[in-house]
């Protein structure tokens, strides 16, 4: 896109571009959003106890009494962070490893997809239970034990798109046309594997922060004091006749983040349509 | 000078009864223009695909300008590109759709040592050869008709300037009138470039060939100058072939 030359794909690619923006702020915004706190996120203070949201604690206070707006804040950035993590790591081992697979093919692929197989056997969450209960606690394992399952839903998709884009004339019009291999991987193929991909890391996503707050449960995620969004929900679910502010709170700030990842993933999809590529651009 | 010449190529897919190519053999002079028709399974694709090693025989071999090609290690199969060149049937699909026309004909040039300037004159050049004027240097397929993208196509062929031009139905996806304009580019080709010419189309190469190749159930059933095989077609084949083409010119 080095001289401006996108093609025009309507609406659809410009409602994809805004989200993309929304998305990428929502990402910034998780970084800086721990230094906007006023209260300590962790320090109890069992006198301020389940106070419903006012002028000092916008949000209310928690059973022990920390501001729930500072937990939201500081959980925001574990949350975002370690759940893209989980998604940017199996997208790339996934569709790194799917991708050669299927461009290689021979023993290559058959060992590749095999070992994928007897991840696939698994369910997802069941496996990253296990994984996590071996590592240990601690938001990186909780990390890991999502990528050891999730990296095989890439690399699956990675190896189909590659093989059906092998068979595509233009492929075949590039090695007719004398270009070497890396060549044809670097500028024909990936960029024409990238939006199932993107697609697919962006409705994963939100599927990833629920899985993080699920093993945050289990006490396999974030350990506590430090706030987590998914376990601060699950805390707060017993009070929730007498404090419903504290489960609102991070579930909206959940449901926001995870609204805007589905819905970019969404018209990323749509703005592709039948074009099936994403990326226009002029080879410079 | 041969030009071009295959030898008892056989080819058989898994999982199909007989095979898609059998023991094919023809030469090809130096500036012929040998059309290649035959109905659909016919094996006209395959011999196309074998020709420009995308798919490897099972037997056989083929010569280009004497030199066998079949079973070249791949860093050894761009010299070959650069004397044998194809044009795809479907013409929208034989463009990346994230390129302009011009970066995807220019990279063909570049593959061939070309420098980005050299590259850039050279595509323009062929561009206005096929017709295409500069503004198409910046199209991207979908923004650009069949028949300016086959025009394109060819442009990006002749970029290589290859001796041998395979053109693989490349009509078939046009309408009548694009077709013309496509044919009457490949008549100013011819004596240049020694082309292959596939099609099932027999009207349409019959305007068009030195030489007709009837291909049936993947063997050659025919082999000869045009006028003959179209005036008196003697196997089965080329009579049906003959035949269908009058009966629609009767219709008119």
């Amino acid at each position: 896109m080095s001289r401006g030359k996108r093609r025009s794909d309507g609406l659809a690619g410009r409602r994809a571009l805004y989200c993309g923006i929304v998305a990428l702020l929502i990402v910034a915004f998780s970084f800086v959003a721990p230094l906007l706190c006023q209260h300590d996120a962790e320090l109890a203070n069992l006198a301020l106890s389940n106070r419903a949201p006012d002028g000092e604690f916008l949000m209310g206070t928690d059973s022990l009494g920390r501001c729930i707006l500072c937990r939201v804040l500081t959980g925001l950035h574990t949350t975002v962070l370690a759940a893209l993590a989980v998604v940017a790591l199996s997208v790339v081992i996934g569709s790194v490893l799917g991708a050669l697979s299927g461009y290689i093919g021979g023993v290559f692929d058959s060992v590749v997809m095999r070992i994928t197989d007897a991840f696939m056997a698994f369910p997802t969450l069941v496996l990253g239970i296990a994984i996590a209960g071996l590592l240990g606690g601690g938001l990186q394992n909780a990390v890991i034990a999502l990528v050891v399952p999730g990296w095989t839903r890439f690399a699956r998709i990675a190896r189909s798109s590659v093989l059906a884009l092998k068979e595509r004339p233009f492929i075949q019009a590039a090695v007719i046309g004398g270009l070497s291999r890396t060549a044809i991987a670097l500028k024909h193929v990936l960029p024409n594997i990238l939006p199932p991909l993107i697609v697919t890391a962006c409705l994963d996503i939100g599927g990833s922060m629920l899985s993080l707050a699920g093993l945050s449960f289990l006490g396999l995620g974030a350990s506590p004091p430090s706030p987590e969004l998914g376990a601060m929900i699950n805390q707060a679910a017993s009070g929730f006749q007498t404090a419903p502010w504290a489960v609102f709170a991070p579930g909206f700030a959940i449901f926001l983040v995870v609204a805007v990842f589905n819905y970019f993933g969404d018209s990323v999809n749509e703005a592709l349509g039948n074009k099936g590529s994403l990326f226009a651009r002029e080879k410079k | 000078m041969k030009a071009l010449e295959v030898n008892d190529v056989s080819k058989r897919f898994p999982g199909m009864g007989r095979p898609a190519l059998n023991k094919v053999s023809f030469i090809l002079e130096q500036g012929e223009c040998l059309g290649v028709v035959g109905g659909s399974g016919s094996g006209k694709s395959t011999l196309a695909r074998v020709i420009t090693l995308l798919e490897r025989p099972d037997g056989g071999s083929v010569s280009l300008f004497g030199k066998e090609i079949l079973g070249l290690p791949r860093r050894q199969r761009k010299e070959v590109y650069s004397n044998i060149q194809m044009v795809f049937q479907m013409p929208l699909e034989s463009f990346d759709p994230s390129y302009t026309l011009g970066a995807s004909i220019a990279e063909v040039a570049r593959s061939f040592g070309a420098t980005r300037a050299e590259a850039k004159k050279q595509v323009l050049e062929k561009l206005q050869l096929v017709g295409l004027d500069e503004s198409f240097y910046r199209r991207f397929p979908s923004q650009v008709s069949g028949g300016q993208c086959q025009r394109a196509a060819l442009a990006r062929a002749l970029t290589a300037s290859p001796s041998v031009l395979i053109c693989d139905e490349i009509t078939s996806a046009l309408d009548v009138s694009t077709q013309a304009h496509i044919v009457s580019l490949i008549e100013r080709l011819k004596g240049k470039v020694s082309i292959v010419f596939i099609t099932h189309d027999l009207a349409l190469v019959s305007e068009l060939a030195d030489r007709l190749l009837v291909l049936d159930e993947g063997g050659v059933v025919e082999c000869g100058p045009t006028e003959n095989v179209v005036a008196n077609p003697q196997s089965a084949c080329a009579k049906k072939l003959m035949s269908s083409v009058f009966s629609l010119s009767g219709l008119d």
